[in-house]
């Protein structure tokens, strides 16, 4: 039987695109990446334009607040196709939704056993990330659970990003890779200058 | 993909197998601090952002409101 496979895009500078294309994606590190260590793609579950999700995120990612300048001129989209994982976790889903809710219980719980005099403070910003990369380095029985995470996402496009707007309505929908072996091909699907 | 319940139970063991050392270096290498549970206030780096410091410096300039000085109060702020 032929592996389910799923195509989704990933915006970055041409140059890193051509860099990604000879070496592989690196994993985006940090609980800011908003769930956990991994390498994050557009995809059409909430979105119909992915593509177009992908160019305006590189778009925005050129654009440098403190510099107020722009870091790369050419930006390019990498379509990848990905080798849909037998389990992974939609967070876009009522089920998705609980299965997280269990994944964090579950956490508190043994932190609570573990530490019964202590209080746990997160000097992040966001919990969400850190529990999935604490989970995946440590837990090995529900590893194989976490290959792969979908999720909706609100994302700043350059005038969002220019206005200091934020909102927190999802306006697109990501697949965040822990396995880079699920990555079975890319290539570049667009180029564009960045302003 | 396997029930809710299954997976909350082996998320359980799974967390239970770490021994405490392990599960407590983790979780600062992820950014949590252990914080005492009878120590009310939490050990901030220098560089962290309070943004009720200015509220709780100016207020503590202030008498404690209670019915005996609530007068003194309203009439220092007029």
């Amino acid at each position: 039987m032929l592996a389910k496979t799923i195509t989704v895009y990933h915006g970055t500078s041409k140059q890193d695109a051509k860099s990604i294309l000879k070496e592989g994606f690196n994993r985006s590190k940090g609980d800011h990446h908003w769930l956990g260590d991994g390498v994050y793609f557009f995809t059409d579950k909430l979105c119909t334009e992915p593509e177009q999700n992908a160019k305006e995120w590189a778009i925005a990612e050129a654009w440098d607040k403190k510099q107020k300048a722009y870091r790369y001129d050419e930006g390019a989209v990498l379509k990848v196709e990905l080798q849909l994982d037998e389990y992974f976790l939609d967070f876009g889903t009522t089920d998705g939704l609980l299965y997280f809710k269990a994944l964090k219980e579950a956490f508190i719980s043994a932190f609570n056993e573990k530490n019964p005099n202590k209080n746990p403070f997160f000097r992040g910003e966001y919990l969400d990330g850190a529990i999935i990369n604490f989970s995946r380095k440590e837990n090995a029985r529900i590893r194989p659970y976490l290959n792969m995470i979908f999720g909706n996402v609100y994302i700043k496009n350059i005038a969002d990003r220019k206005s200091a707007l934020n909102s927190r309505i999802p306006n697109s929908s990501i697949a965040v890779v822990y396995d880079l072996s699920k990555i079975i091909s890319k290539s570049i699907s667009l180029n564009f200058h960045t302003h | 993909m396997i029930s809710i319940t299954e997976f909350q139970k082996l998320a359980k063991q799974g967390f239970a197998e770490i021994p405490t050392d392990r599960f407590n270096a983790s979780l600062a290498e992820e950014g949590f601090i252990l914080v005492d549970k009878d120590v009310e206030s939490i050990p901030l780096e220098a560089n962290t952002t309070i943004y009720y410091t200015e509220v709780t410096t100016v207020s503590s300039n202030y008498p404690s409101y209670n019915e005996t000085n609530a007068q003194d109060s309203l009439t220092t702020a007029a």
